[in-house]
């Protein structure tokens, strides 16, 4: 048989990686497949280390295909050490996934908040004493979101909070620093 | 097992349906608890933030309060969807990827519409279940409540669906035939039929061409009619898919009507690039014709299979074929269980209803729909639209397309990306 030449995926598109795959599986070769893996997870590293979600999400892609390549044979004993050789690179793949996808959904929250944060400064320089809850119906904002902002505004002395009134001591209200107090809310 | 702990102790009257000052106090643990997560990179809980979560639950005197419990559950499922997700995805698969029936009770996680396709985008407002959950339900957290179909959860395509969809800017409506005289029917017994092309050569050449144009456009999902193609068509389809490029593609490869044992079905294959296997769906709704006078009807029984959801990351995929998109017992499972992504091969002579139902999905769930109907025209009545989309995005939600002025035929048009121009 003739020596294949190592595998170096900067180099190999994903029809030439899948042709590969199939041919190592076809002719039952058990050290190209070992090859291929190591490849994989030589790639993986590299890609993890960028924090880059999409080169991820396509590096998983690229896992899982043969993976699924390798599921349509699955009978086989070859394909069998295939699946076992990269479920743990897919599943590895998709820890790093989460924790990207998180740290971006954090990161869209955070300008979210900015857009709620303009929208809640609009109301309350609006005038008048402003409930927490209304604010949220008004807004179409998940609560956690509005009371989190009116707190971050609260602490940087842009909003005053008062708490109780005589019908209910916990109910709070918000209005802008430096209008006076009334109890108009929304 | 915060969350089972929160099912447990369901308040009869939650602090969230009240106003004043429980409503504040409710609200603001909740961004605490939402806070304390969010300030976690990966989003795993570990043993100290749960050990935090367990004492916000409790009240001054130590015992465990209800809607403090409800508070934390809602933070959890406000900034922890996707670690929620990745752990219910990751003991799906396992030691390996298997589907499953969901059971009543089971919890599932609803994603919020985060592809990164729509990322530029605003979106539609928040599904109303996202804003004020059915009882036992958390925004982002669903409890299955059993309907008029099983549900069967898919986890295999994780993976290759995520990829399918960060590339996911154009689909495709592939149009094989012009008019239903080209398909006939064949009577099953007294009051049943089903109905193939009537020259299976001609179809198979249309096929081809609307595929190869399909492709040519660079369209990620490709969608052909109800009833347009045959039993030996998904294999030659995901041969060519392969040959074509090393892109993911979806190709939603029409239905046939096959025989089942006694019964027939009307079964649709989903074709991805380099799938483990191929996407299924069972038509669930049987139609009725008059066929020369006499009213028969497909011969197909009625809700005799399950749903299959294919989940992954952030994306719940259903197929289902023409009135199975109009029945209203189907679209509540889809808007219940999330479904984001649905794709309708359909079948009929008016189609104004998919455009409604299509609203009915953005507005509940957020969700992309893609129908295409097939034929162009009915015994030479156009049949319009010839196709909807729809999309979560505020410029741009459901477009109606023209039939094409003949066949076979492709209208490729671009989603998610840029603004789309309806008739």
């Amino acid at each position: 048989m003739a020596v294949d030449a190592p595998i170096d995926l900067r180099h190999v598109g994903f029809a030439e990686l899948r042709r590969l795959f199939d041919d190592a599986l076809n002719d039952d070769d058990l050290d190209r497949v070992g090859e291929i893996a190591d490849a994989l997870a030589q790639a993986m590293t590299e890609i993890v280390r960028n924090d880059d979600l999409a080169a991820v999400t396509e590096m998983r892609g690229t896992v899982t295909r043969l993976i699924g390549r390798a599921t349509r044979r699955q009978d086989e004993e070859t394909a069998k050490v295939a699946i076992a050789a990269l479920r743990p690179l897919a599943t590895a793949l998709a820890h790093v996934r989460t924790t990207l996808a998180t740290r971006e959904r954090n990161a869209r929250r955070r300008r979210e908040r900015g857009t709620v944060r303009a929208q809640l400064l609009s109301v309350l320089l609006g005038g008048g004493e402003h409930r927490p809850r209304d604010l949220a119906e008004q807004l179409d904002v998940a609560p956690a979101q509005v009371v989190r902002v009116l707190s971050e505004l609260e602490q940087e002395g842009r909003a005053v909070k008062r708490s109780g009134d005589a019908e209910d001591r916990r109910a709070t209200f918000y209005r802008v620093a430096g209008a006076s107090g009334r109890t108009d809310a929304t | 097992m915060l969350l089972r702990a929160w099912r447990s102790s369901i308040p009869a009257e939650p602090a969230r349906h009240a106003s004043g000052g429980k409503w504040d106090a409710w609200a603001a643990l909740q961004g605490q608890v939402a806070a304390a997560i969010e300030t976690v990179e990966d989003g795993h809980v570990d043993e100290d933030l749960r050990e935090q979560l367990i004492s916000w639950t409790l009240d001054e005197a130590g015992n465990v309060d209800p809607d403090r419990v409800d508070a934390v559950a809602w933070g959890i499922s406000d900034a922890g969807v996707e670690s929620f997700e990745a752990q219910w995805l990751a003991e799906l698969t396992a030691p390996e990827p298997r589907p499953f029936t969901l059971r009543e009770g089971d919890l599932f996680p609803v994603p919020d519409p985060s592809w990164r396709p729509l990322a530029d985008h605003r979106l539609t407002a928040r599904p109303s279940r996202m804003r004020s959950p059915d009882v036992g339900d958390l925004p982002h957290v669903r409890a299955f409540k059993p309907g008029p179909v099983d549900v069967v959860i898919d986890p295999r395509f994780d993976g290759i669906l995520n990829m399918l969809i960060d590339e996911l800017q154009v689909v495709a409506a592939l149009w094989p035939n012009q008019d239903f005289d080209e398909f006939a029917l064949t009577a099953r017994s007294e009051a049943t039929f089903t109905i193939a092309a009537t020259d299976p050569v001609q179809q198979a050449t249309n096929v081809d061409r609307v595929i190869d144009a399909g492709l040519a456009s660079g369209a990620t999902v490709l969608a052909l009619p109800e009833l347009s193609t045959a039993r030996d068509v998904p294999p030659m389809l995901r041969d060519r898919l392969e040959r074509f490029d090393d892109k993911v593609r979806l190709i939603v490869a029409g239905s046939c009507h096959e025989p089942a044992g006694e019964a027939w079905t009307n079964t649709c294959l989903g074709v991805i690039s380099d799938g483990p296997d191929y996407l299924r769906h069972d038509k669930l709704v049987p139609v009725e014709l008059r066929d020369a006078g006499v009213p028969r009807k497909e011969a197909v029984e009625a809700f005799a299979h399950p749903i299959t959801i294919y989940a992954a990351a952030g994306v719940r995929l259903a197929i289902l074929i023409c009135r199975d998109y109009l029945d209203q017992g189907v679209g509540r499972v889809l808007d219940a269980l999330g479904v984001n992504l649905i794709l309708v091969p359909a079948m009929s002579d008016r189609t104004d209803g998919f455009a409604t139902n299509a609203h009915g999905h953005v507005a509940a769930t957020q969700a992309v729909s893609f129908v295409v109907n097939g034929p162009l025209s009915w015994h030479g009545d156009a049949v319009v639209p010839a196709a909807v989309l729809a999309q979560p995005i505020v410029q741009s939600t459901v477009v109606e397309l023209m039939p094409p002025a003949a066949t076979p035929a492709v209208e490729a048009r671009t989603l998610l990306v840029r603004s789309l121009t309806s008739r």
